[in-house]
């Protein structure tokens, strides 16, 4: 188990490239997408990459993960998705 | 006999929820409801609406209905009409001129008129009270009302109420009473066009419009006139008519209106203007007139000695039917696909209108159509017929069967017949015939018959998408507003117009319950939100000036150019981008959004370059492409998740970076393989990376090869100078107007990389706040990565970009005047020393006696009974540039173009903008008084907006005099009266030596004369010049006080071209200022004569009176007191410009003396505020005043000779505030956004006078330079010595 929910982590990181207000009422879970219920940009996610790769380093590899999907497929994407990705590839104990 | 056949062939509509044609045949086939409650200025519900009362004669059970108010306007510019007139006139001659020029424009303008002697015009009209009837109504009144009460009230002032009562309606205004003459509806319209044909009124009630109609047809017929216009007209909503109709019963107890439904109840009232443009169809075939529909047949008759008046009568209706068919030379019915009933929805109406169809036509045969606009804005009276006629006519020619609302079980009578309600629009496919029933009070009936043209096409607009907008003074009044329920708030998002006025603005795009919901908490929070989840709210408005939006055009994107290798492809996918962008960029424009500046994104520059005019046709560019100008280089593109920087780091030889597109994305383009190598290398940092599809080798060294042959197809198209801004991001300049520079920057752009990222962040400086993407793309999320600042971007349908742009504080350029259709509401103050109290036996006895008066007189209790207006007043009012955008133009201290520090121009509220906040003030304890002279106005201080200061007004109020105070800023006496004063007689001094003056008026504003900008810039003529005085004339500008400082302008403009020395004058006061008449209306020119009456060393004052062009007197101000300024030669050509003068003298030697000339400490703050930036204003401040005086003098100093110095090696213009002058251990250095040289700065005090600022001496080179100077006190006074380079001066 990591000692911060990487959900949360997702959302906070959401929160610092677009805003923290942008969320207004909704509670993302892990259904919640990029482009329809958060309305990301496609450029906005990349910001959002930038910093997840900055928290999570290269354990988690989200250039290979994302590689195979085309920008529409990327921003279809669920919340859970990405948050799946990052937990399979975190260490199983926390530092 | 068989009629001549007539064609209809143009247009023009104004309904309820419709504008234009286009809008009304979308709201048709959509299905919308136009129906909404009477808007209070039109009769107040709280007065009359009593559902549960018996209904009498001013109580009425019903208050919904169809109502223009939103899209009554009106455009005097547009038909030479003055704008003054517009508020007096009867606005339904003023819309149906409006709708009558929409119809001749859709006919084919005034061009396509024939010979004007032989085209008339019909308009239907009723004797209903119209608003400006009812207004001059009002004002026949009043001694009627003052009798009343003093029959009640024997001790009465009558003279005070008569007075206050005519004060409340406004000045008499003979001539607009009799413009007020029924008949000039018609007149007005034959006057603009020049038709020499008939032009009258005709009155048959409802069935106005087909009547109107049948008399044209019958002039077209008998050849007397080859062009006819007919419509009709009904702009009223008087409580007398509606008065009527509750009598009648005739209006929806429910309060809706569901013609041929089984539980109609009653119908609504409504209102609209409609015209159309007949010709004969012969005539219209030969000009090639398009021809929405042929009028085959008009019938009308009487219901002769039937039962009842107000009856309908099937037996009158039927011969009308026949009549009309029979000029048809048709069967009756045959072919009959749609019936446009008259279905008011009252049950007699309908149960008649469906026996007489059955009658005529039958109750079996082929099915029909059968329906009624009235479902949809209602009972527009004598305009109903044409409102039916112009939507039959759209339904042939777009061969659509059109929908009828609000039938859930219909009329028994259609039961087992061949008619079928529309539910919902369709093609039409059955035989087209359409007829068209107006049936009117009285028993009046008019039918006609038409018949496509040819065969049409079926058109069904897709519906608009809603939107609604909402503004309010703060985000809390916005948030009441958005407390009604979400039904009603969709309801106002169909009619697509903004609702309340302020600068907080909301807009939600297509909204839902989710959408308002989100909309509330939105606002709730106060803060700007920009485009997410179709939402725009902005507290306060983003876009304060016209020219702050940009568009950008996108070029290849990802998505949508699927594999683009072939040359062909690329060409193919190039044109279409071109087509699409241009058009889309028309649709914005046509939709009010109007670009300041373009940029294009890769080949989105070309589209930017044709829609800029560059290239005078599309056509002509687009050939140019096919001919091999599009060479394709086998390279491959990669978009990068990552700066232009890190990507060029990971680069390989081969591998260059085509395009820096923002902080978050690059786009790298190379060979196959070697980009490869760059690509794994940066995956390996973490950098998403993606082949793009396309392999085309623009904006890279791979296109070089290609260039001689793009050059010639280059050189051969003829190109123009830009109409407006393109900023290239190759050179991330604005494109040259050059042809052989264009032609260059055209090929450059072929192998040099895109800057985007850089180029936005220029257009950002350069003052383009809102950028909105033409067609689909990625360029809002570059533009959103790239820029810190407050800025929108959006995207989309122009109504979205619309909305979006109106929530950030554009106002669309609508040219039309709103209209308006009430009444003005009579309260008034107490006038007697004992207020009647409504709960008084005298005012039991009053209400008594009026009740059995007619309604009007209600207003008088209501008046007698208004609450006290408080005496005194204190509150805090702001003043920023948000508040007053418009004083960015009244900036003391000009800047370069698009400097951002808004404080260094120093912009002020001018005296004149004092006196309209003193106004304004004092109508908070004197709301309806009329100003009649302001007096004893001071400026004190200077009152900057930027930053925003909050001022604490204070208002007294002493019988007909209100002294307000401003802060500590300014402070007036405001004079109230009851009317305006006529302008005493007065024999003016005569100006002495005129002569032509010597400065054009266009003069004053570019050549620095005066430092007003466009909002202030009202002096459009300079005409005489005097030894004792000047002569102007003025255009009103809409900004507060413009009027009158632009009096001020021409006043100070004597000095600066009269006197030599201290000729700088602004005002510090004006003894009065005296109204004789309403402000003039923005447009009109106002002759401005000024009397110079003193002039001192010290100040300058005046006198001038303003006469509006008809040449009364309309103001007069006396005492207009300014200050003179130290001005000597240097300080003057430092006035006129700023950017290419010093105040220091210069030496041979190259440094610059500056000695203070400015003892006074207001001249010194001009000064200071003239070369000091944000940031050093703020040291001059903590400084004593002995440090602050010799300061100024040395920053002065450094900054004159940095100037001279750059000057000295060609630079342009520099203002002094674009330099800041700083000191640090290293002594002084001067930054600014040029190559800055070392400086040197020497202060010495003068020896006499050791608190004045003395002296300073600077010099600037390319390296070290020093330079010193000593004062020396001699007989003569003081001399100094200056040292520099060794050498002493």
């Amino acid at each position: 188990m990591s000692d911060i929910d990487v959900l949360d982590v997702v959302v906070r990181m959401i929160e610092e490239v677009v805003g923290a207000d942008v969320l207004l009422d909704m509670t993302v879970t892990p259904d919640t997408t990029f482009s329809d219920d958060l309305g990301l940009e496609s450029i906005e996610f990349v910001a959002l990459a930038d910093k997840l790769r900055e928290r999570y380093g290269d354990r988690v590899d989200l250039v290979a993960f994302l590689g195979d999907m085309d920008i529409d497929e990327i921003m279809a994407m669920t919340v859970g998705q990405l948050v799946d990705h990052i937990e399979s590839h975190q260490p199983a104990v926390s530092s | 006999m068989r009629g001549v056949d007539i064609a209809i062939v143009g247009l023009g509509a104004l309904f309820p929820g419709a504008a234009d044609v286009p809008s009304f045949w979308r709201n048709i086939v959509g299905g919308v409801d136009a129906i909404g409650t009477i808007p209070a200025a039109r009769w107040d519900p709280e007065v009359y609406y009593h559902p549960d009362a018996a209904p009498a004669s001013d109580r009425f059970y019903c208050r919904r209905g169809g109502f223009l108010d939103d899209l009554a306007t009106f455009d005097p510019t547009r038909f030479g009409i003055m704008p003054s007139t517009v508020d007096v006139a009867e606005p339904d001659q003023l819309l149906a001129l409006s709708v009558a020029a929409e119809a001749v424009a859709d006919a084919g303008g005034e061009q396509a008129l024939p010979d004007r002697a032989k085209v008339g015009i019909v308009v239907g009209r009723g004797g209903y009270l119209t608003p400006g009837c009812a207004r001059l109504d009002q004002r026949v009144q009043v001694d009627t009302l003052v009798s009343v009460v003093r029959d009640l009230m024997p001790g009465l002032n009558e003279a005070e109420l008569r007075a206050a009562l005519r004060d409340r309606l406004g000045p008499e205004q003979p001539e607009a009473s009799i413009g007020l003459v029924p008949n000039l509806a018609a007149s007005r319209i034959a006057n603009r066009f020049d038709l020499r044909g008939p032009a009258y009124t005709v009155d048959a009630a409802c069935a106005s419009g087909l009547v109107a109609v049948e008399h044209a047809v019958r002039e077209l017929a008998a050849g007397r006139c080859d062009a006819m216009i007919a419509g009709a007209v009904h702009v009223t909503h008087h409580p007398t008519l509606w008065s009527v109709f509750t009598q009648l019963k005739a209006l929806s107890p429910r309060e809706q209106i569901r013609p041929f439904d089984r539980s109609a109840d009653g119908t609504l009232l409504s209102e609209g203007v409609g015209m159309v443009v007949l010709k004969r169809y012969a005539d219209a075939l030969t000009s090639g007139d398009r021809v929405y529909a042929v009028i085959r047949g008009a019938g009308t008759a009487s219901d002769g000695r039937a039962t009842s008046m107000m009856t309908p009568n099937p037996e009158g209706q039927l011969l009308a039917v026949q009549r009309a068919w029979q000029e048809a030379g048709l069967e009756t019915g045959a072919e009959l696909g749609l019936i446009e009933a008259h279905g008011t929805a009252t049950p007699a109406g309908d149960a008649a209108e469906l026996q007489t169809m059955i009658a005529a036509f039958g109750a079996t045969g082929p099915a029909a159509g059968i329906g009624t606009v009235k479902s949809m804005i209602g009972h527009a009276m004598p305009a109903a017929g044409m409102a039916g006629l112009i939507k039959a006519a759209l339904a042939v020619h777009h061969a659509t069967l059109p929908p009828t609302l609000h039938i859930t079980e219909p009329h028994p009578s259609l039961a087992g017949t061949r008619f079928e309600p529309v539910l919902s629009a369709r093609p039409w496919d059955t035989p087209k015939r359409a007829v068209v029933n107006a049936f009117g009070f009285g028993g009046i009936n008019a039918h006609l018959v038409l018949e496509p043209a040819g065969e049409g096409t079926p058109f069904i607009p897709a519906p608009e998408t809603p939107v609604l907008m909402v503004a309010a003074s703060s985000p809390e009044w916005l948030d009441q507003e958005l407390s009604m329920d979400d039904d009603s708030l969709l309801a106002l998002a169909f009619r697509k117009a903004p609702v309340g006025d302020g600068p907080c603005r909301l807009a939600v795009w297509a909204p839902n319950a989710k959408r308002l919901r989100q909309a509330r908490q939105i606002v709730a929070r106060g803060r700007k939100w920009t485009g997410r989840h179709g939402i725009w709210f902005s507290p306060e408005p983003l876009l304060t000036r016209p020219d702050q939006i940009g568009f950008l055009f996108p070029g290849f994107e990802q998505r949508d150019t699927g594999e683009l290798a072939g040359e062909e492809s690329v060409v193919d996918h190039a044109v279409g981008l071109l087509q699409a962008g241009r058009q889309q960029a028309q649709r914005l424009r046509a939709a009010g959004i109007v670009p300041s500046a373009l940029a294009g994104h890769s080949m989105g520059e070309w589209t930017a370059m044709i829609v800029a005019g560059i290239y005078p046709t599309i056509d002509s560019f687009v050939d140019s492409l096919r001919p091999g100008m599009v060479a394709v280089a086998d390279v491959v593109y990669a978009a990068l998740g990552c700066s232009a920087d890190t990507a060029a780091e990971a680069l390989v030889d081969g591998v260059v970076v085509s395009h820096d597109n923002c902080p978050h994305q690059s786009v790298i383009c190379g060979p196959a393989e070697k980009l490869q190598i760059v690509v794994e290398r940066l995956k390996a940092q973490g950098v998403l990376a993606q082949i793009m599809p396309f392999r085309t080798g623009f904006h890279t060294p791979a296109l070089a090869p290609f260039l001689d042959a793009a050059r010639d197809t280059v050189n051969s198209l003829p190109v123009h100078a830009p109409k407006l801004p393109i900023w290239s991001a190759t050179s991330l300049r604005p494109m040259p107007g050059d042809a052989t520079e264009i032609r260059d920057l055209v090929l450059r752009h072929l192998v040099e990389p895109v800057r985007f990222r850089p180029v936005i962040q220029r257009m950002y400086d350069s003052g383009i706040r809102a950028f909105v993407q033409v067609g689909a793309g990625s360029l809002t999320g570059f533009v959103e990565d790239t820029l810190d600042g407050p800025h929108l971007t959006v995207s989309g349908e122009p109504d979205r970009v619309a909305a979006a742009l109106w929530a950030f504080g554009m106002n669309r350029g609508s040219a039309g005047k709103r209209l308006s259709l009430g009444l003005p509401k009579i309260k008034l103050e107490p006038i007697a020393a004992a207020p009647v109290r409504t709960d008084s036996p005298l005012s039991a006895a009053l209400n008594a006696v009026l009740a059995e008066a007619n309604s009007a007189a209600r207003q008088v209790v209501e008046a007698l009974s208004a609450p006290v207006v408080p005496r005194t007043k204190e509150f805090t009012r702001e003043f920023s540039l948000r508040t007053m955008p418009e004083l960015v133009d009244h900036a003391i201290f000009p800047q370069p173009e698009g400097w951002l520090e808004l404080s260094d121009g120093f912009p002020t509220v001018p005296i004149t903008g004092l006196v309209e906040v003193i106004i304004d003030a004092a109508r908070t304890v004197a709301p309806t008084a009329i100003v009649s002279a302001v007096e004893s106005v001071r400026a004190m201080r200077w009152l900057s907006v930027e930053p925003a200061v909050h001022a604490k007004i204070t208002v007294r109020r002493e019988g007909d005099r209100v002294r307000v105070r401003v802060g500590d800023y300014a402070e007036g006496v405001v004079v109230l009266a009851n009317s305006y004063p006529r302008p005493e007689e007065r024999q003016q001094r005569a100006l002495v030596g005129t002569r032509p003056a010597p400065v054009r008026a266009d003069q004053l504003y570019r050549d620095g004369w005066m430092f007003h900008g466009p909002r202030f810039a009202g002096v459009t003529e300079l005409e005489t010049l005097a030894d004792n005085g000047i002569i102007g004339t003025l255009t009103v500008l809409p900004a507060s006080g413009a009027l009158l400082d632009n009096a001020g302008q021409v006043i100070g403009h004597w000095m600066q071209v009269s006197k030599d020395v201290d000729q700088t004058v602004l005002p510090t006061g004006i003894d009065s200022i005296r109204y004789y008449g309403p402000t003039p209306g923005v447009g009109e020119e106002v002759r401005c004569t000024a009397w110079i009456i003193e002039v001192t060393p010290e100040q300058m004052r005046a006198d001038a009176e303003l006469r509006t062009a008809d040449g009364r007197v309309w103001c007069r101000i006396e005492g207009w007191t300014t200050r003179r300024f130290t001005t000597d030669d240097r300080i003057w050509q430092v006035k006129l410009r700023p950017d290419r003068n010093t105040l220091g003298e210069p030496h041979p030697d190259g440094w610059v003396l500056v000695t203070e000339k400015w003892a006074d400490s207001a001249t010194r703050e001009l000064m200071m505020r003239r070369y000091l930036t944000a940031s050093e204003r703020d040291s001059y401040s903590k400084l004593d005043l002995r440090a602050q005086r010799q300061w100024l003098v040395g920053r002065v100093a450094v900054k004159d000779a940095v100037r001279r110095w750059l000057w000295s090696r060609g630079a342009g213009p520099i203002f002094p505030a674009e330099l800041t002058v700083v000191d640090d251990r290293d002594g002084v250095r001067v930054r600014g956004a040029f190559a800055t040289p070392a400086v040197s700065l020497a202060h010495c005090v003068d020896p006499a006078r050791p608190s004045a600022g003395g002296c300073a001496v600077a010099i600037a080179g390319e390296d070290t330079v020093a330079i010193n100077v000593t004062g020396v006190r001699t007989e003569q006074g003081t001399s100094y010595v200056v040292d520099f380079g060794g050498q002493s001066v």
